[in-house]
């Protein structure tokens, strides 16, 4: 029998705000910066004193068009700022400052990679606008709490659209944007302290309808992981209420990412009546074609381009590639260390392979690479050891591990201190091979005679009795010499 | 054109006003006066005119991402209750 399930497809689109790394805020000269004591970095206009009047931030407006060139964005050289109205105490002047019917950037592209195939999602918009305070809430009594650093902090908001047909696409969509805005050097991208979080809008209908279905919107997603599991969760919900014969309600939906559901969060009706009007107190903004010239020739290279790159003239794997791009702080150590030792693939894999998981084991799942305490150079340093054939791929592994207790020592000062150099001296490995062979006469003689696993305990003990210093290869390569001339 | 009473009282709603019978009555009366004075530019011939957003033909002056002094904590003690550096509102529920 068919699961329910089968016969559905899911509609997702994201609605993604970027906090811009602005020096100060949207429209006062207030710093701009999480973590501070609460209430400290408060201008007059973020409370909404009486006759205070906004003065847009340059910056913020430069960033967007970053954006909006690199999603190949249409750009407005005219747009307007609007009010957008609702009574909450995180927001002192009772609207909020975004963009309405004149957002700064329209339709564009991103590209995304779902099973190694591309996939074109589409933008709706980008527009700017400033956040709003953050409420404390605390159990039982009867008052909350508002710390207002974070009112008028600017924002980006990207609007997709309805182009993704599973949780895959729509966390793969999160995470192209995270890369996209990282190496962009507009946000931090750090999603746990609400840099960058989505709405997700979600509906489903019938294989093969052309109409779309009845969409809820799940509300401030701060994680990949958990805009998946809203996603996978909303699909299912929506799916089992219209084989049970119901309807589904528009409405919004909080993500309870301990409980793995979402509720609806039972708003007035005309909680959404935010009666937009262009803002009287800001003019349109006009945007001269050499401020856009200015910022579109100042792009960096856009982690797709990076990813080309690396697999073109680095002949790195797709997959390698994909990783090394998908951080802009990955992308940069990986940079750093070829340029102290051109390596790709050699670096590629101890920075995908023990970088990248130490520093999760150092400093928890969601750590930067930056947070390391080996360095890009020393990473270098090390490959270039094996390169250099100074120690064997073995010992490296053992240099490494030291290198996690001091990451002070350089690797060759640890290689020098624990005397751990291949030994170049030929005759140690001949000498080696030799006493092996006549400390082992039998198994010699088994091993000539066919018992070829015996190779590998033979070579066992040349490589113990050098304490693994020569290199494997040649001494394999000698062995085997050596034994196919004894008589 | 004209208001009705319903449609009155969800606007005060919205603005957070809260009106008496008396007053929805005279706010009715006053909203529609005031729409009927900006009926009359619903007959001018609009056909190829750009929308305007603001009456001053200007553009908007930006200002530079530098940080000034603000009035932090000391500045906002005075207009609220505060507790640990927070202002104290009362309690949300949602």
């Amino acid at each position: 029998m068919t699961s329910p399930f089968d016969l559905y497809e899911v509609v997702i689109g994201i609605e993604c705000h970027v906090q811009l790394l602005t020096n100060t805020k949207l429209f006062s000269s207030a710093k701009n910066h999480y973590g501070d004591a609460p209430n400290t970095n408060v201008d007059i206009l973020d409370i909404a004193l009486p006759g205070t009047l906004p003065v847009l931030n340059e910056k913020a407006v430069d960033y967007a068009l970053r954006l909006g060139f690199a999603l190949g964005c249409q750009i407005s050289h005219t747009s307007v700022f609007a009010r957008k109205h609702y009574f909450y105490p995180d927001l002192p002047k009772g609207y909020q400052i975004s963009q309405y019917d004149k957002p700064i950037c329209g339709e564009g592209r991103l590209e995304i990679r779902v099973d190694d195939q591309i996939k074109t999602i589409g933008i709706e918009r980008i527009h700017i606008e400033e956040d709003a305070g953050k409420n404390v809430h605390v159990e039982g009594g009867n008052v909350s709490f508002v710390d207002y650093n974070r009112a008028g902090t600017p924002l980006l908001e990207i609007v997709t659209k309805p182009d993704m047909r599973s949780a895959a696409e729509a966390m793969e969509t999160f995470k192209t944007i995270r890369a996209l805005v990282t190496f962009l050097e507009i946000c931090d991208g750090n999603m746990q302290e609400g840099s960058l979080r989505a709405d997700l809008n979600v509906s489903v209908r019938k294989k093969g309808s052309a109409v779309l279905g009845t969409r809820t919107e799940t509300k401030n997603l701060n994680s990949v992981k958990f805009l998946g599991q809203a996603a996978e969760f909303e699909m299912r919900r929506q799916i089992l209420e219209i084989e049970a014969g119901n309807t589904i309600a528009q409405e919004t939906r909080l993500w309870d990412s301990n409980r793995k559901e979402s509720r609806s969060l039972r708003s007035k009706e005309e909680a959404h009546d935010y009666r937009y009007l262009p803002d009287p107190d800001l003019l349109p903004l006009t945007l001269s074609d050499e401020r856009l010239t200015r910022i579109k020739n100042g792009l960096p290279e856009l982690p797709r381009e990076k990813e080309n790159r690396f697999r073109a003239s680095l002949g790195l794997s797709p997959y390698d590639a994909a990783v090394l791009t998908s951080d802009r702080e990955v992308a940069n150590y990986f940079e750093s260390a070829l340029q102290t030792h051109n390596n790709a693939k050699g670096i590629a894999n101890w920075i995908i392979n023990d970088i990248l998981r130490i520093v999760k084991v150092q400093n928890g799942e969601d750590a930067s690479i930056s947070d390391c305490s080996i360095s890009a150079n020393h990473v270098a340093q090390l490959v270039k050891l094996i390169d250099d054939k100074v120690i064997s791929s073995k010992t490296a592994k053992s240099v490494f591990e030291e290198m996690l207790d001091d990451s002070n020592k350089d690797p060759l000062q640890i290689v020098e201190e624990k005397g751990w150099r291949v030994e170049k001296d030929e005759a140690v490995l001949t000498n080696a091979i030799a006493q092996v062979i006549a400390q082992f006469p039998n198994e010699v003689q088994k091993c000539k005679t066919g018992k070829t696993q015996l190779f590998g305990f033979l070579m066992g003990q040349v490589m113990k009795m050098t304490a693994g210093k020569v290199d494997a290869k040649e001494a394999t390569a000698l062995l085997q010499k050596t034994l196919d001339e004894l008589p | 054109m004209v208001f009705e009473i319903a449609e009155v009282r969800k606007l005060a709603r919205l603005a957070r006003l809260s009106l008496n019978d008396e007053e929805v009555k005279h706010m009715q009366h006053h909203l529609g006066e005031i729409t009927k004075y900006v009926d009359s530019l619903q007959k001018v011939d609009i056909e190829g005119v750009e929308p305007m957003t603001h009456a001053v033909p200007l553009d908007l002056s930006l200002r530079a991402d530098e940080q000034m002094p603000s009035v932090g904590r000391q500045g906002l003690i005075g207009s609220a209750g505060y507790e640990d550096g927070l202002i104290k509102v009362p309690k949300i529920i949602e």
